[in-house]
């Protein structure tokens, strides 16, 4: 992140900064309300909270603060940063048409550390999430927030036989999220998932890797626009997990200058089985992605892997998945370069192959 | 700082003064509480009819429980230790991660002191990780599959939480189907064979992979012709039906049914067919009171087996049907309670009078240990029958699994919670109870109309 010029980095700040912004909140009368372990107006955070008003801003000092926080109101929480300051016991947003401003610290010890609902603006900036139970940060119920600058790691939990539990970033619930200069790393199940038409756009210097099923899962008609992003070095499970990127169930992916590199199975996985619906039918529905200008390599599996051997398409539906793939580098993965099922459809072109032991292109 | 002469923090000293006071005050006695709601959080797929059910049972429970009045009419504690109670829901959706989130909103969010709910074991399955985190007492009202007590077996530290009035779990429901094939479909109907017919999912796991031991454990002379498992997808049983005909030729008996999730398809195709085996066995969708009406009346004949019904299985459930149906609070079009519905109703009055024994609310780690101790003394005469609990280490309780405990598990029994097997007949369909014998409301077990005759 360093190496960025300061300019572009000012740039795009601004630009993550503005477009997560409340346009309607109001500061004029707003209060900053210190908590500190002695000599502020607090001691604990959600005290300021209780006390404040909206517009508020809550100045949290250096230290430790062992509390569950849950705003209800439209305020702004600032830490003196996330190395001095940390909330052990997660932060719940759960108000209605809420705009609130985190940042400056570290959460740590809560279910999800960051939990974000009811339709909230949020901006969230400068922390570090990790060890939390579940989700690192969960955004649902048509929230928007944008999130940059943000280190979400080793989250979840695992306790065989149960399913395990807990992404790096959970978006659901028709919610949106805008993800800049972040990292995303080691947490229990996906680096970021999608389900139940979530929306993402991470962009520039935003590295996903190592979390322990899939770096990015699409699911349940979400969307995701991916530029920019290095996904790397997922391992998966037995049978599943381990692709740097997978779309299925109507999910839709746009993927423009991303690396997908040392994933254990594919590099990209559109179609397969998301999970059960209602009732545990499986909840299959056609996947679609768009991968330009983007370098696949070194992938366990195949480069783009495009249909699966798992499902079927739905009564209705022409086809599994469907994918267009132009200008991309696509070399050195461990089967094909492109594999593709009797029940998908691919537009490839303009890709440069190499180093594919399965082939270029295979089905 | 306020610009106003009164400074925030001399408003902030008097604010917290005046909470010292009210916390003074409330150690006075019971009869200045009252003031805290208790809050009961409610996990169910909210768009189907056994959500529904759940909550407006639940929400009847709750009018009669705050009015000081139980399903008789005679006098009980209000509230809970006094303090009034409400309920929250949310939707668990029928999926494993959305009733992960779900519970994690009851709790974070809308802040609720106890968790019911689930319907679908998926449901059920994919919040049980949060059960050690969240720490808050379950009642698991709807899902049957027996991973959440064995998990209270082998890790009771952690899931001590999760308790489950009803439904018995897949291995005692095991053990219903055959008690009644054994003595009603093979001694009244002489039936010699039957195909298990299943959806395919996690709840009937052991049930169809532990049927034909069962039977001849029990000493049935029933003959599993045939296991089917279907995708639940399945949108033509034509080639099935087909199989399973011909796995029946030249005995008697028919399709013995473990459908929850997807009955609507397979009693419509089974129907329009005509497909020349009795449908009996567990067909949960048939106690949705739409089932009538968008089968187009296509379940005359269907059997099964339910928690409760309209019969005296105690002196609470007559009363128990009729009070839900007059309760129109809350979906008036809800007409007939489901057996999650049956049972939330007692799970609520269960946690009610642990929460009373133990005389505290469960707003500290150690007084949810005491509730939990409490509960796990239950023994409650509910609508469904005599409520107990398993204990821990209480072994040899199911033939098909007798090394496994299966602690906070409703007991399984004649004496206890047994549940009934109900057939829809008539041109009303009305649910007439077949089996047990003590409890059976008509001795006329029909057949579809076009093997009638």
């Amino acid at each position: 992140m360093g190496s960025l010029p300061r300019s572009i980095r000012i740039i795009i700040i601004s630009a993550v900064v503005l477009s997560g912004l409340p346009s309607g909140l109001d500061l004029r009368g707003a209060e900053v309300r210190t908590v500190c372990a002695s000599g502020g107006d607090f001691t604990k955070i959600q005290e300021a909270v209780q006390a404040a008003a909206p517009g508020d801003t809550i100045s949290v000092c250096p230290g430790e603060y062992k509390e569950r926080v849950v705003i209800q109101k439209s305020v702004t929480l600032s830490g003196a940063g996330p190395t001095d300051v940390r909330i052990l016991g997660g932060i719940v947003v759960a108000g209605v048409d809420l705009l609130v401003n985190l940042g400056g610290f570290t959460v740590a010890g809560g279910f999800n550390g960051i939990d974000v609902r009811g339709q909230t603006v949020g901006l969230i900036r400068n922390v570090v999430v990790t060890k939390n139970a579940a989700d690192g940060i969960s955004v649902l119920d048509a929230s928007r927030v944008s999130l940059f600058n943000a280190i979400i790691t080793e989250n979840g939990t695992s306790r065989p036989p149960l399913e395990p539990i807990g992404s790096g970033l959970y978006i659901g619930g028709n919610a949106r999220v805008s993800l800049a200069l972040s990292t995303l790393s080691k947490n229990i199940v996906d680096g970021i998932t999608l389900n139940d038409r979530g929306s993402l756009e991470a962009s520039v210097l935003t590295e996903i890797s190592e979390n322990g099923k899939d770096g990015v899962a699409v699911c349940g008609a979400s969307q995701v626009s991916l530029q920019g992003v290095l996904i790397s070095g997922h391992a998966g499970g037995a049978t599943t997990g381990g692709n740097g990127v997978f779309v299925a169930d109507r999910g839709q992916a746009m993927i423009a200058g991303v690396t997908l590199t040392k994933n254990k199975r594919s590099g990209i996985q559109v179609g397969g089985f998301c999970g059960a619906g209602i009732g545990g039918a499986p909840a299959v529905g056609v996947a679609r992605a768009t991968i330009t200008h983007s370098t696949v390599t070194n992938n366990g599996g195949h480069g783009i892997s495009v249909g699966s051997l798992l499902t079927s398409p739905l009564p209705g539906n022409e086809v599994e998945a469907d994918v267009q793939a132009f200008l991309n580098r696509i070399e050195g993965n461990g089967k094909c370069g492109i594999w593709v099922d009797s029940d998908a459809r691919v537009d490839e072109r303009d890709n440069l192959f190499s180093g594919n032991p399965g082939g270029d292109k295979c089905k | 700082m306020s610009a106003t002469g009164f400074s925030r923090r001399t408003f902030l000293k008097s604010v917290g003064a005046a909470g010292a006071l009210v916390l003074s005050v409330g150690q006075l006695g019971p009869y200045v509480l009252g003031q805290k709601t208790a809050l009961l959080g409610l996990a169910v797929p909210v768009q189907t009819f056994f959500g529904e059910a759940a909550e407006k049972s639940l929400r009847l429970a709750i009018s009669q429980i705050n009015a000081g009045k139980d399903i008789l009419g005679k006098d009980i504690p209000k509230g809970l230790l006094g303090n009034p109670l409400d309920l929250t829901v949310s939707d668990s959706a029928g999926r494993g991660d959305q009733a992960l989130r779900a519970v994690q909103e009851l709790v974070l969010s809308k802040r609720a002191d106890f968790l019911m709910g689930f319907f679908f074991s998926e449901e059920l399955l994919g919040a049980l990780p949060a059960i050690p985190v969240l720490r808050k007492i379950f009642m698991g009202t709807g899902a049957a599959t027996p991973v959440a007590t064995i998990q209270v077996s082998s890790d009771y530290n952690n899931f001590k939480y999760f308790f489950r009035p009803g439904p018995s779990n897949s291995f005692f429901i095991l053990q219903a189907l055959a008690v009644f094939i054994r003595d009603f479909l093979e001694k009244k109907q002489a039936w010699n064979s039957l195909v298990l017919f299943a959806e395919d999912a996690a709840w009937n796991k052991a049930i169809t992979d532990g049927m034909p031991a069962i039977l001849k454990a029990f000493g049935s002379k029933v003959e599993v012709a045939k296991v089917i498992r279907f995708a639940e997808d399945t949108a033509d049983f034509t080639p099935i039906y087909k199989d399973a005909v011909e796995a029946m030729k030249g005995k008697k008996g028919g399709l013995l049914t473990t459908l929850a999730h997807t009955g609507l398809r397979p009693t419509i195709q089974w129907w329009d067919q005509k497909v020349p085996l009795p449908f009996a066995g567990i067909n949960v969708q048939t106690q949705d009171a739409r089932f009538p009406t968008l089968s187009g009346g296509k379940v005359e004949s269907v059997t099964t087996y339910t928690s409760a019904a309209r019969t005296k299985i105690t002196e609470k459930t007559i009363p128990f049907f009729d009070a839900f149906e007059k309760f129109t609070a809350f979906k008036p079009e809800v007409t007939a309670p489901s057996y999650n519905a049956v049972i939330s109703y007692d799970a609520l009055f269960i946690l009610k009078e642990a929460v009373e024994r133990a005389g505290v609310l469960p707003d500290t780690e150690a007084n949810t240990d005491k509730i939990i101790a409490e509960l796990e003394k239950t023994d409650y005469v509910g609508n469904a029958g005599r409520i107990q609990f398993y204990k821990r280490g209480e072994k040899g309780v199911s033939p098909l699994r007798p090394d496994q405990d299966f602690p906070h598990d409703v007991r399984y029994g004649s004496g206890f919670v047994e549940g009934v097997f109900i057939q829809y007949q008539g041109k009303e369909l009305k649910a007439e109870t077949l089996f047990p014998d003590k409890v059976k409301t008509t001795d006329s077990f029909i057949s579809p109309p076009w093997l009638q005759g």
